[in-house]
C-alpha cells in the first residue's frame, strides 16, 4: 500500500476509534451518573 | 597596550551586516513579529498568557542571544541538536566567536528548562495538570452522549489533515505533529510532535498557538458562515441542567482517567496530568487545587510560552516546511470547526431543534474561548440565551477525544508506517 494509502487507512481507524472511544467514556460517565447522582436523589 | 576593536563592543548589532541579507531580513522580521506578539498580547488583542513571553522570547533570541557557536567544552556533551534543539536552533556559523564567552553565558541560562521539562513532554504534561484543575465538570457529566459525539466531531481536522500532509510530502510523525494543530490544544500539539517530529516540533507548535491565540478573530465568523441563523437562535434553558455532585465529579475523574489509561499506554501521561488535576480540584484539597491552578499552570505556561520564543530563531522560519505547516495548520483548524458545526446541526435534528447547533463549534477544545465564542454568537441574536454553560461540555470532551486522537496517532504511526 503507497503511503498515502497507508495514511488514509489510518485516518479510517482513528475515527472508528474516536467514536467508539468517546461512546464508551460517555457511557462511564452515565454510570457513575446513575450509580452515585441516583443515590444521592434516593436520599 | 592590548588593541581594542570598538566593533566587539556590539556583537549583536555588528551581526546584521555579517550575515547574508537573507538571515538579516528574516532576523528582522521575527524581532517585528515578536514586538507584534508583545503587544497584541498586552492589548488583550492575542491571549497575553502566552503571547507575552513567547514574544519576549522571540524578541530577545532574536537580537542578541542566539549568537554562539562553538560549544564550551562542559556543553559538548549536549551539542547533538536532536537531543537539545535549543543549542541546535542556535549554532550558526555566522559568529564572532570572541563573544563565546558571554554568549554560552547568556543562552545556557534556560539549559536546564529546556532539558528536564521540554525533551521529555513535561511541560505539555505540566500545563494539562493545570488545566485539570480549572476544568469544571459539571456539563460534561450532566449531558455525556452530546458533549463526547459532539468532541468527536469537532475532530475532522485532525483527523483528515494527516492524510493531507502525507500527500504535501511531510513524513508520517510530522503530519500527525501538524494534524493535532486541528485539535486546538496548544500541550496535545508539543506532546505530539515532541514524540513524532522532534526535528520541527518548534515551528508546529508555535503555529499552534498563534493559531490559538486569535482563534476567536474567524471562529465566530466561520459559525456564522456555517451554521443557519435560524438554528443559532435555538434558546436552551439552564435550568434543565442537573446538579451535580462533587462525588460524581471525583469518581469521573479516577475512573476514566484509568480506563483511559489502560486503554492508551503512550498517552498515560497526559492522562495521568489531566485526570489527577481534575481528582486535586474535586477531592477539596486547597493546597493542592492551589498549587495545581495558581503556581504550576501558571509557572509552566510562562515557560512553555517563553522557551518556545527562544527556540524560534531565522534558522528555524528560513526552514521551507514552514509554509506548509501554516497551510496545514490553518486547514486542520478550520476543518475541526466545520466538523464540529456538522456534528452541532446533526443534533439540532435528531433531538428535534433541542440542542443549539453552536454547541458543536464549542467543541473544538481551546478551553474555554471556543466555549465563549459560542456564547457570543448566541447573544447576538438573543440576549438571554445563556448557552455557555451547556457549550462547556463539548468544550472539555474535546480535551478528551483530542488526547484519544493524540494517543491514536502515538500508537499507529509507528506501526503502520515504519
Amino acid at each position: 500500500m503507497s503511503e498515502l494509502g497507508t495514511a488514509l487507512y489510518t485516518s479510517g481507524i482513528i475515527f472508528i476509534v474516536l467514536f467508539s472511544m468517546s461512546a464508551a467514556v460517555a457511557v462511564i460517565i452515565q454510570i457513575i451518573h446513575r450509580v452515585v447522582g441516583g443515590k444521592r436523589q434516593g436520599k | 597596550m592590548v588593541a581594542f576593536d570598538p566593533s566587539q563592543f556590539f556583537p549583536a548589532l555588528l551581526s546584521f551586516f555579517q550575515t547574508s541579507l537573507e538571515y538579516s531580513l528574516v532576523r528582522i522580521g521575527l524581532i517585528a513579529v515578536g514586538a507584534f506578539m508583545v503587544w497584541t498580547g498586552y492589548k488583550r488583542i492575542t491571549e497575553p498568557l502566552i503571547m507575552i513571553p513567547m514574544g519576549i522570547g522571540l524578541l530577545f533570541v532574536n537580537t542578541a542571544l542566539f549568537f554562539i557557536t562553538p560549544l564550551p567544552p562542559l556543553l559538548a556533551g549536549i551539542s547533538n541538536p536532536d537531543v537539545n534543539p535549543l543549542v541546535g536552533a542556535n549554532a550558526t556559523n555566522y559568529v564572532n566567536a570572541t563573544f563565546e564567552t558571554s554568549a554560552a553565558n547568556s543562552i545556557y541560562w534556560l539549559q536546564p528548562i529546556y532539558s528536564f521539562t521540554f525533551t521529555n513532554g513535561l511541560i505539555a504534561c505540566l500545563v494539562f495538570l493545570g488545566i485539570g484543575a480549572i476544568t469544571d465538570l459539571d456539563f460534561l457529566i450532566a449531558r455525556p452522549f452530546t458533549s463526547m459525539i459532539l468532541a468527536a466531531f469537532a475532530e475532522l481536522g485532525t483527523v483528515l489533515t494527516f492524510p493531507l500532509a502525507i500527500a504535501a510530502g511531510l513524513n508520517p510523525g510530522q503530519a500527525a505533529s501538524v494534524a493535532m494543530v486541528g485539535g486546538a490544544d496548544g500541550p496535545m500539539v508539543l506532546f505530539t510532535s515532541l514524540a513524532l517530529a522532534r526535528d520541527i516540533f518548534v515551528p508546529i507548535t508555535v503555529v499552534a498557538y498563534i493559531y490559538l491565540s486569535v482563534l476567536y478573530l474567524f471562529q465566530g465568523r466561520l459559525n456564522e458562515l456555517t451554521i443557519p441563523e435560524k438554528l443559532r437562535a435555538t434558546f436552551m434553558d439552564s435550568r434543565q441542567l442537573p446538579k451535580i455532585s462533587q462525588q460524581e465529579k471525583f469518581l469521573f475523574a479516577v475512573i476514566v482517567g484509568t480506563v483511559l489509561s489502560l486503554l492508551f499506554p503512550v498517552a498515560s501521561p497526559l492522562f495521568a496530568a489531566f485526570f489527577l488535576g481534575n481528582a486535586i480540584k474535586e477531592s477539596g484539597v486547597e493546597r493542592f487545587k492551589k498549587l495545581a491552578d495558581e503556581v504550576i499552570l501558571s509557572i509552566s505556561t510562562l515557560f512553555l510560552g517563553f522557551v518556545l520564543g527562544m527556540l524560534l530563531t531565522p534558522t528555524t522560519v528560513l526552514d521551507s516546511r514552514i509554509y506548509l505547516i501554516l497551510g496545514l495548520g490553518i486547514t486542520a483548524l478550520v476543518l475541526s470547526a466545520i466538523g464540529g458545526n456538522i456534528g452541532g446541526i446533526i443534533a439540532y435534528y435528531y433531538t428535534k431543534g433541542k440542542v443549539n447547533p453552536l454547541l458543536g463549534s464549542a467543541a473544538v477544545s481551546c478551553v474555554p474561548t471556543s466555549a465563549k465564542i459560542a456564547q457570543l454568537n448566541a447573544s447576538k441574536l438573543n440576549k438571554k440565551n445563556y448557552i455557555v454553560l451547556f457549550a462547556m461540555g463539548p468544550n472539555v470532551a474535546g480535551v478528551i477525544t483530542t488526547a484519544i486522537v493524540c494517543a491514536a496517532y502515538l500508537t499507529l504511526v509507528p506501526v503502520l508506517f515504519h
